[in-house]
């Protein structure tokens, strides 16, 4: 009865002594990684990397004067090892010289971007009737506007992010006026 | 031959579900965090705990050990339960009871407690708002994000498992109280003894 008792005092004190102090003594050389998440070092430093991310690069546009509308469109390399949703992108769109508001843009649709892979990214500007009348009036005779990103705010795999930074951009503007 | 009047049927069911539980713990968690649409995930539970991080499988050595302390004592446990419950008159049914029938209850409670002071540490060490149930979007602090706002949509529920754990947990206390029950003596059934015998009824009328 006695050893009975004793076996299963044991066996719960044992239980949680045994692999406790069996991790301490592996680690033993730095007891700080005994709570540190293994691989968790190579993960942020491959994240934070300078080469980790790269920028979308202009591949074509289209401008539609009827809806007054122009589709950009982006071509973006997921360098991460882990699939990408872009969600949303959504910003105000000014001029560089004159920081007049000429309209909005947005994503037209979701994309899914596996890691690794290139895909491309459908940006949707569309302008306002006072944009027309800037272009008319300040940039006659010009097919290419710079324009300025403001407000930017991209939602990629659920994270959105506010960018601070405005983004220039050269808008072909030939077909609007 | 094991006479069924004398199996605690509570400790029984639940051995079993404490098996199932163990089973059932490294395939799905009892509690799940997934931040963004699946780029990190946390999943835990006494047995399992595990993360996702950007598609890289992270574990902590302690964690991983607590883990394994987690499934010898349930395993223990659960053990000792289906023995106790097939032999509950034994000698020494009482002290393997008395053993067993906390053990789900425990993993319950540490787990339920573990993961609330978690999640206040957390939350209060980075700053922002991780919910123990639900959805909520968390802003990060500036000075982790260079200045740029950064909202993180998180998701947190409590699975099934941890319901089969709660379920666990009250079948091992049944059994607790059910055992009072098993080991009284039964009452005898009093048999009556009625006569066959049919005695003549004499009327005399004066």
């Amino acid at each position: 009865m006695q050893l009975l008792g004793l076996f299963l005092i044991l066996l719960s004190v044992g239980a949680f002594a045994g692999p406790v102090s069996g991790v301490i003594l592996m680690y033993s050389d730095d007891l700080s990684e005994v709570i540190v998440p293994e691989g968790l070092e190579e993960i942020m430093t491959e994240m934070t990397a300078e080469d980790a991310f790269e920028l979308p690069s202009y591949v074509s546009s289209s401008v539609d004067p009827d809806t007054r509308t122009a589709e950009v469109v982006f071509s973006f390399t997921n360098s991460f090892e882990f699939d990408l949703t872009l969600n949303m992108i959504a910003a105000n769109i000014r001029c560089v010289d004159h920081d007049v508001l000429l309209g909005h843009a947005e994503l037209e649709d979701q994309v899914e971007i596996e890691a690794g892979e290139t895909e491309e990214i459908a940006v949707v500007f569309v302008w306002t009737a006072d944009a027309e009348e800037h272009f008319v009036e300040d940039h006659a005779g010009e097919s290419v506007v710079d324009v300025k990103l403001v407000d930017l705010e991209i939602d990629v795999s659920g994270i959105t992010v506010e960018v601070p930074d405005e983004v220039l951009l050269a808008l072909p503007i030939a077909d609007v006026m | 031959m094991v006479q069924s009047s004398r199996v605690n049927w509570f400790g029984l069911a639940g051995g079993v579900s404490v098996f199932c539980l163990i089973v059932v713990s490294f395939f799905v968690p009892w509690w799940q965090l997934v931040v963004g649409n699946n780029l990190m995930i946390t999943n835990v539970s006494p047995l399992n705990t595990n993360f996702d991080l950007f598609g890289n499988a992270v574990s902590v050595p302690l964690i991983v050990a607590l883990n394994v302390a987690s499934l010898i004592s349930l395993s223990a446990g659960g053990i000792l339960m289906l023995v106790y419950s097939v032999k509950p008159l034994g000698v020494h049914s009482s002290r393997l009871l008395g053993f067993s029938y906390k053990k789900p209850l425990y993993s319950v409670v540490f787990f339920l407690a573990g993961l609330m002071v978690t999640v206040a540490v957390v939350g209060s060490l980075f700053d922002i708002s991780v919910p123990l149930l639900g959805s909520q979007t968390s802003t990060l602090p500036a000075e982790y994000t260079e200045g740029v706002t950064l909202s993180v949509l998180m998701s947190a529920g409590f699975q099934w498992p941890f319901l089969l754990a709660i379920t666990a947990a009250g079948l091992c206390i049944g059994a607790r109280v059910y055992h009072q029950k098993v080991i009284e003596p039964k009452p005898k059934k009093r048999k009556l003894e009625v006569s066959k015998t049919i005695q003549p009824i004499t009327v005399t009328v004066q």
